[in-house]
């Protein structure tokens, strides 16, 4: 067994002041939080700036992790709030501009833009609307069951479900479109 | 019952009872069209799963560097609180001994203000 057997020995650990098990943290959720916020926010260098501040959120307030929630789940949720709320921020509930994606700050990164698939994905959620592509991103995309989607975008599991219905309705010719 | 295209969409983020279940079969078996629409949204979501990302090189490196300026910030917050506490605490020493004996010379501070030698000897008996 590794020196943190779980991730609330490891949430314990820094609490106490252990970097080290605070950086394991990091490490382990950084491409889970990477999702949720590009998924929602699309490649760009605010992705980089909420994800910072997502851990760091965590940072602050771990003490009050208690174990109760899954740690992925509960760092998903401050992913969410704070990509939701760089949204309202810009004002737009669609990306702003797909051309920016291929800026000068990501012209070293190919490794993510080498994946076709993503740029596939990524070009179609920014056709949706902040409400249809939360829950692609919670449900689909990340894998919450329909109830855990629901708790994290605090939203009835009937509105979840419709949306979902409707986000796929959309998705459906625009990823064809796209691939053609 | 709702339609066979419902069921579907509806299918994959909530169980269907076993009466659901028998009917999208029906449906699914009967209609080209639905069996191509499952095709669809399967392919779809398998895409969505598939979706990678991560943040830009050095975003651990420089995400380290911030906590342990806030760690070393905290650290600094709390000795300056202490520190301040103990220049006031010395501060309302000096002033006690200044009004009390009027002076804060050396006799003054050590209170040995109104001792002369005879008295300092006598103690000693």
């Amino acid at each position: 067994m590794g020196k943190y057997p779980d991730d609330v020995s490891m949430v314990k650990a820094a609490i106490a002041g252990d970097q080290n098990a605070f950086e394991k943290i990091v490490g382990k959720y950084r491409t889970m939080v990477a999702k949720v916020i590009v998924g929602m926010l699309g490649n760009r260098a605010d992705a980089d700036d909420v994800g910072q501040e997502t851990f760091l959120r965590f940072y602050r307030s771990m003490h009050q992790y208690k174990g109760d929630a899954a740690l992925g789940t509960y760092l998903t949720r401050i992913a969410i709030n704070l990509s939701l709320n760089e949204l309202k921020r810009r004002g737009s509930h669609r990306w702003l501009s797909l051309e920016e994606k291929h800026d000068s700050y990501h012209a070293d990164d190919r490794s993510y833009h080498d994946n076709d698939n993503t740029e596939l994905v990524e070009k179609a959620l920014a056709h949706l609307d902040t409400k249809y592509r939360s829950v692609v991103v919670m449900r689909i995309m990340q894998g919450f069951s329909t109830k855990e989607t629901a708790e994290l975008l605090n939203l009835p599991l009937g509105t979840v479900l419709s949306r979902l219905a409707r986000a796929q309705e959309k998705l459906k010719p625009i990823l064809q479109k796209l691939e053609e | 019952m709702e339609s066979g295209r419902q069921l579907l969409l509806r299918s994959y983020d909530m169980p269907l009872n076993e009466k659901e279940k028998r009917h999208l079969q029906d449906e699914l078996t009967k209609s080209d069209v639905l069996k191509e629409e499952k095709e669809k949204l399967d392919k779809m979501r398998t895409k969505i799963i598939a979706f990678e990302a991560d943040f830009s090189t050095g975003f651990t490196e420089k995400l380290m560097q911030r906590i342990a300026g806030e760690s070393g910030f905290a650290f600094l917050t709390v000795f300056r609180t202490v520190a301040l506490s103990g220049v006031a605490a010395i501060i309302l020493v000096l002033l006690t001994v200044y009004f009390v004996d009027g002076s804060l010379n050396l006799d003054s501070l050590l209170g040995l203000n109104g001792y002369t030698p005879d008295l300092g000897l006598l103690s000693i008996f």
